[in-house]
């Protein structure tokens, strides 16, 4: 099965608009407050710290450490089928942000700790994700994403 | 006034339950007012005659129970939606109604028909994801994890276990030690769906792994059934069951409670804080109880609210949770019915309706002797958290 029958984001147009337009461009984007410069992950409409409401959207590193993560054996979408054992992992990135993306390595190597790299692969036309890529994997930073997968 | 946890003189007078089943013809409407009678008659009161309705985290309306069971003059209702931390919860929230004068019978119910009414949360259905981010799931959800194929509770949860054992270096076999006493405890209870199945090690560890670190055996059972209670003021009950109190408890969030894969915090939980209060309010420690009802829609959930209790610290969960401790006839039983991993799964309601059997003394095989005080927690959605002290 093809991987843009994926669930695809539903809300391109609204709150996350920057964050899936940032996808493809190679760029991962945050909320930051105009006013005190509180990192906000996930988006929202208000900053929590000092309420106000103008938040801009900042670049966040490409590169990062896994937080958390996941190894799926079973998929729970039929998109995920012929992927399995599928890696998922929470990276950590600067200026503050745990971004959740698929791991491109072999899930039996993922550690909490271990520095990835973003890269970003096109499932639908407009829409991309990220695949964080193991150092000993990862290509130079590409600036578009790739069509194939 | 000052802020308190502590109830005064109110009390669970009646529970009721359904069979618990995988597979029945009986509608989630059916099953529910099934438990709600069965829960009236056990108070000794009339149906019409209840006056409150807490709503536990079910999706029938309002009307469906003044319709189905002829109330008269109901005076309060709510309905509470915070996943499995609802039933314990909403039963705080009605002790309290009771003792603001707001309503004198107050009915709470919970139903979940899992398998009949095809909302099954670990069955792989195709649909599943589609069909939630068309309901009112946050945000967060069908942007953020959809796509990456994370669409059910034993993958949201599994990101909080591998942070929490990579970062404490606790030892999973924890979690074996919570299935293989739990399924215990159902053995000895003919209520419980895997009374005549007993597992053991080598089962446990022959178990597929469907989402690192779960084995099968770590993920509660689904089923079909509904669970209610009755809660009155001790001093007006017409019941000829001994009076289980509601001490207190408290319900409590994490921060970012719309996410756990995009968290700062992945092991905060709402439980810290309810179980605080609670306890600081109370004057007691979680072990001061003589068992414990804990949720255990993941054995490794069971384990991160025995220390969020505070019955150990952080990491030290699987030291704490050996047989000899929590199993059956154990020096602090859990989950004395066979809980959600092999007794049923009714939103927990099912571990309220079992401490107050404990607490009245008529849990059967399974009875703790001289039970006097018993805590029941719930924990739902992405870690909100409740907790209760039932005494006799
Ligand atoms: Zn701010």
């Amino acid at each position: 099965m093809p991987e843009s029958t994926r669930p695809a984001p539903t809300d391109k147009s609204g709150l996350y608009a920057p964050y899936f337009e940032g996808l493809t461009q190679g760029q991962i984007k945050v909320q930051q407050c105009a006013n005190c410069s509180a990192v906000l992950w996930p988006p929202q409409d208000m900053c929590p710290e000092c309420y106000a409401t103008s938040l801009d959207w900042v670049e966040a590193s490409n590169e990062g450490t896994i937080y958390t993560y996941s190894v799926y054996n079973r998929a729970f979408h039929p998109a995920f089928k012929e992927l399995l054992p599928y890696g998922a992992v929470s990276v950590r990135v600067s200026p503050g942000a745990t971004i959740l993306g698929e791991y491109g390595g072999d899930p039996a190597d993922i550690e909490v700790g271990q520095t990835v790299r973003a890269e970003f692969f096109q499932t639908a036309p407009g829409v991309a994700l990220i695949r964080w890529m193991p150092s000993d994997l990862s290509t130079p930073a590409p600036n578009q994403p790739t069509t194939k997968e | 006034m000052s802020l308190t946890t502590a109830v005064e003189n109110v009390a669970i007078t009646g529970i009721g339950e359904t069979e618990f089943v995988r597979g029945t013809d009986k509608s989630t409407r059916r099953l529910a007012m099934q438990s709600s009678l069965a829960a009236c008659r056990d108070a000794g009161i009339e149906p019409s005659s209840i006056d409150g309705l807490v709503i536990a985290g079910n999706d029938l309306s309002i009307e469906d129970y003044i319709t189905h069971l002829g109330i008269d003059d109901l005076r309060f209702h709510a309905s509470l939606h915070i996943g499995g931390a609802t039933p314990v919860a909403s039963i705080i929230l009605a002790a309290r109604v009771v003792q603001a004068g707001m309503a004198s019978r107050v009915l709470v119910p919970s139903v979940w028909a899992a398998i009949s009414a095809g909302t099954r949360l670990g069955s792989g259905a195709a649909e599943l994801s589609t069909r939630w981010a068309d309901e009112l799931v946050p945000t967060t959800k069908p942007n953020l994890e959809y796509p990456y194929g994370t669409v059910v509770p034993m993958q949201w949860y599994s990101f909080h276990a591998n942070r929490y054992f990579a970062q404490t270096g606790a030892d999973p076999i924890g979690m074996e030690r919570v299935a293989l006493s739990t399924r215990k405890h159902a053995n000895q209870n003919p209520k419980a769906y895997f009374r005549d199945r007993t597992l053991s090690s080598e089962q446990y560890r022959a178990s597929e792994i469907l989402v690192k670190p779960f084995h099968l055996f770590d993920i509660s059972l689904e089923t079909d059934g509904s669970a209610a209670v009755i809660v009155q003021a001790a001093s007006r009950p017409n019941t000829t069951n001994g009076l289980v109190y509601i001490a207190g408890g408290a319900e409590g969030h994490p921060a970012q409670p719309d996410t756990m894969t995009s968290r700062t915090n992945v092991l905060d939980m709402g439980l810290t804080k309810a179980a605080k209060h609670t306890f600081a309010d109370l004057g007691m420690r979680a072990d001061q109880a003589d068992f414990a009802e804990i949720y255990d829609c993941f054995t490794f959930v069971a384990l991160r609210q025995m220390e969020e209790l505070g019955l150990c610290g952080l990491g030290e969960a699987p030291d704490f949770a050996v047989e000899s401790r929590i199993g059956p006839g154990g020096s602090f039983p859990v989950n004395t019915h066979g809980g959600l991993l092999s007794q049923a799964h009714v939103l927990g309601m099912n571990h309220v309706t079992e401490a107050v059997k404990q607490l009245r003394g008529q849990a059967g095989a399974g009875q703790v002797p001289d039970a006097r005080i018993g805590l029941v927690t719930g924990y739902g959605d992405f870690s909100n958290g409740s907790v209760m002290v039932l005494r006799n």
